[in-house]
């Protein structure tokens, strides 16, 4: 009897592939070479830019106790708390410094490639999935906070979770695959209340689809989910984020795509073509999937389109309505049915040329910016930490007047040691009374105009990433309210800001 | 229909959004609040209100916006100009408002959308011989209802 031999030719006349030297599918390795660049690129500089805002709010909370952090959640943050519930123990072991704690983002990062890989699968095709997990990989806005100690990768994950499942629930029909996408919107949701849009939608095309107990009951779960929080989200929906709506809603409109896809090149001047761009790509996929995709892919472009439309209309919606929280980071999760929508159209079968040079354009693009970033501090974080260490130890008990306010003073008191937590949730009353002082530093702008003041004596001035950061040293100790002292640093170096100073008391 | 109805929605969304006045913009200062309000400046300014501007600028407007590169390159416009700058040349965005411009992308949008649906059915039906379906491929009916069907 003649046994055939197993070459790879014969392989691949059986299966129609070629065979893997390493045992897993081509797909699998595929998947597991971009799962390593998007490690690469999330890890290799994970620790360069310093903590902002948030993130140092969130650091400075999962320094707390347990329940003191959740205290201070329940005051000081506007989402829900899964993700400090789960950083948490992580910042037990791994503790709460940059590389520490922005690691568990990174890692979800990560995690996101082989997710969006099988997500994409599900909806369009593997091809499809190979692609949305390469955009993944290389994007400088899942880049960004994947190097974030937040919630919004964790917040990204969990979608995608709840997208998968959602897809496979709607092709098995099966009541785990929907036990599954309730259990992961759920989390989701708990994560951040954005996450509602995307499950809102997900939900009632899937009772519309199934139109069986076990989808209403996952859909209705959500409700339950999100009940114990309603004390949390009132005071919430009542305001609204100065920060958010101080900027007109169609400038922030420009801002979104231009966010998924170049990230904080929002900042520059191209953002006022941010739709006119979007229009551009969404034509150009629009035309590749309606003249190139099969039936299949169509179909599931569809479905993930109409997913991303309602996660960016219903809030514009609601913005328009008089609730504006219309952010394009709050927008994220569009993000990972967006990249399986271009894909789709990026690997249609009757248009594989163009596709793969939509492909090659975006993964360029993205390649571009994410240097573009990386060379310019204008684009990352300020640099927080640069300035704590600019301000050094202090001569004796000092004020530091930072003209960026919470911006700054939040950072600066996770990075400086002696100084009252400064930013959101801060305990009322801190550093509100008189104070006696030997040293007054001035964290203005380049731009700002120095001043000589009598009994003041600039002992040490230092520019770091358009900050200057000036040191008076005082002529003889000064008792002076936050107000004196903020008056008296606009004279040091103006025109400055009303804020008020955080205060450094030396341990002698 | 479902993408003109989409269209549509979304146009009478966006163009409204065009009329919506920023909660803050009439207070601070005018340069900042014009180019929040509008992504560039749409009036002139001196050179000296625009180092005003940048050195008044709060830490959110730094942190959200545009607005800190916009005014740089007005300051250094306004140096070239020997101390002031033409509205709407610092900005080096789009000369568009940003009305028309989503109106134009929408007709964009849809006039790709009906060319591709014209090209398609003048192809006939779609033949799938994709090589790398999943292994169980989509259920006849996955597009509608199931038909009272319980997992």
């Amino acid at each position: 009897m003649l046994l055939q031999a197993r070459t790879g030719a014969s392989i691949r006349a059986r299966t129609g592939r070629w065979p893997s030297p390493f045992g897993a599918s081509p797909e699998t390795q595929i998947v597991v070479g971009l799962s390593l660049v998007a490690a690469i690129l999330r890890f290799a500089t994970i620790g360069s830019q310093s903590y902002w805002l948030d993130e140092s709010q969130a650091a400075h909370e999962l320094g707390l106790s347990f329940g003191s952090m959740l205290g201070t959640w329940n005051v000081a943050e506007w989402n829900p708390p899964l993700y400090l519930i789960i950083a948490w123990p992580w910042a037990r072991v791994f503790g709460t410094g940059e590389v520490g704690l922005r690691s568990l983002s990174a890692i979800l990062g990560v995690g996101l490639v082989p997710l969006l890989y099988l997500c994409g699968s599900e909806l369009v095709s593997r091809r499809a999935g190979l692609v949305a997990a390469a955009l993944a990989a290389v994007n400088p806005f899942m880049i960004w906070y994947s190097q974030e100690a937040r919630e919004y990768m964790l917040l990204v994950v969990l979608c995608t979770g709840s997208l998968l499942f959602f897809a496979r629930a709607r092709r098995t029909r099966s009541s785990r695959d929907v036990l599954w996408w309730g259990v992961l919107s759920a989390l989701a949701l708990l994560t951040q209340y954005f996450a509602g849009f995307l499950i809102a939608v997900e939900g009632v095309m899937l009772v519309y689809w199934l139109r069986s107990r076990t989808s209403l009951i996952a859909l209705a779960a959500q409700g339950v989910v999100l009940a114990p929080l309603i004390p949390h989200v009132i005071p919430r929906l009542q305001s609204q984020a100065a920060f958010i709506t101080s900027q007109r809603l169609l400038q922030r409109l420009q801002q979104v795509p231009v966010t998924f896809g170049f990230n904080t090149l929002y900042k520059s001047p191209g953002v006022s073509y941010g739709l006119l761009g979007a229009a551009v790509l969404a034509a150009v996929v629009i035309a590749l999937l309606v003249i190139g995709a099969g039936d299949r892919e169509l179909r599931g472009a569809g479905i993930a389109a109409g997913l991303a439309a309602g996660v960016l209309l219903i809030p514009l919606a609601l913005a328009l309505a008089g609730h504006d929280d219309f952010i394009a980071r709050g927008l994220m999760p569009a993000w990972p049915p967006l990249a399986i929508v271009i894909a789709a159209a990026g690997t249609a079968r009757r248009a594989q040329l163009p596709g793969a040079v939509l492909v090659v354009v975006l993964v360029a693009s993205f390649i571009w910016a994410g240097i573009a970033i990386d060379s310019n501090a204008f684009y990352q974080r300020p640099d927080w930490r640069g300035v704590a260490a600019a301000l050094g130890s202090p001569t004796g008990t000092r004020a530091i007047v930072a003209y960026d306010g919470q911006f700054a003073t939040g950072p600066l008191s996770y990075y400086m040691p002696g100084i009252h937590w400064s930013g959101p949730g801060e305990t009322p009353g801190t550093d509100t009374g008189p104070a006696t002082i030997t040293e007054l530093d001035v964290v203005g702008n380049t731009w700002d105009q120095r001043s000589a003041v009598p009994g003041f004596r600039l002992i040490d001035s230092r520019t770091v990433d358009g900050y200057v950061v000036d040191r008076f040293s005082l002529s003889a100790p000064r008792r002076t309210t936050p107000a004196q002292i903020t008056a008296l640093a606009m004279r040091l170096l103006s025109p400055g800001a009303q804020v008020r100073p955080i205060i450094q008391r030396t341990s002698a | 229909m479902k993408l003109i109805t989409l269209a549509c929605a979304t146009a009478a969304l966006a163009v409204a959004a065009s009329g919506l006045p920023s909660a803050l913009a009439a207070g601070g200062n005018a340069i900042i609040n014009d180019c929040e309000s509008n992504g560039q400046l749409t009036h002139p300014y001196t050179l000296k209100e625009l180092q005003h501007a940048l050195a008044v600028m709060p830490a959110s407007v730094k942190e959200y916006t545009n607005c800190p590169d916009v005014i740089q390159q007005a300051i250094a416009s306004a140096k070239r100009h020997h101390g002031s700058v033409p509205a709407g040349s610092s900005s080096g965005g789009s000369f568009l408002p940003t009305p028309v411009i989503v109106i134009l992308v929408l007709l964009l949008l849809a006039a790709v959308t009906f060319g591709a649906v014209a090209i398609r059915r003048r192809r006939g039906p779609d033949t799938d011989d994709r090589s790398d379906a999943p292994a169980n491929p989509d259920p006849p009916d996955s597009g509608g209802p199931a038909g009272g069907q319980s997992p």
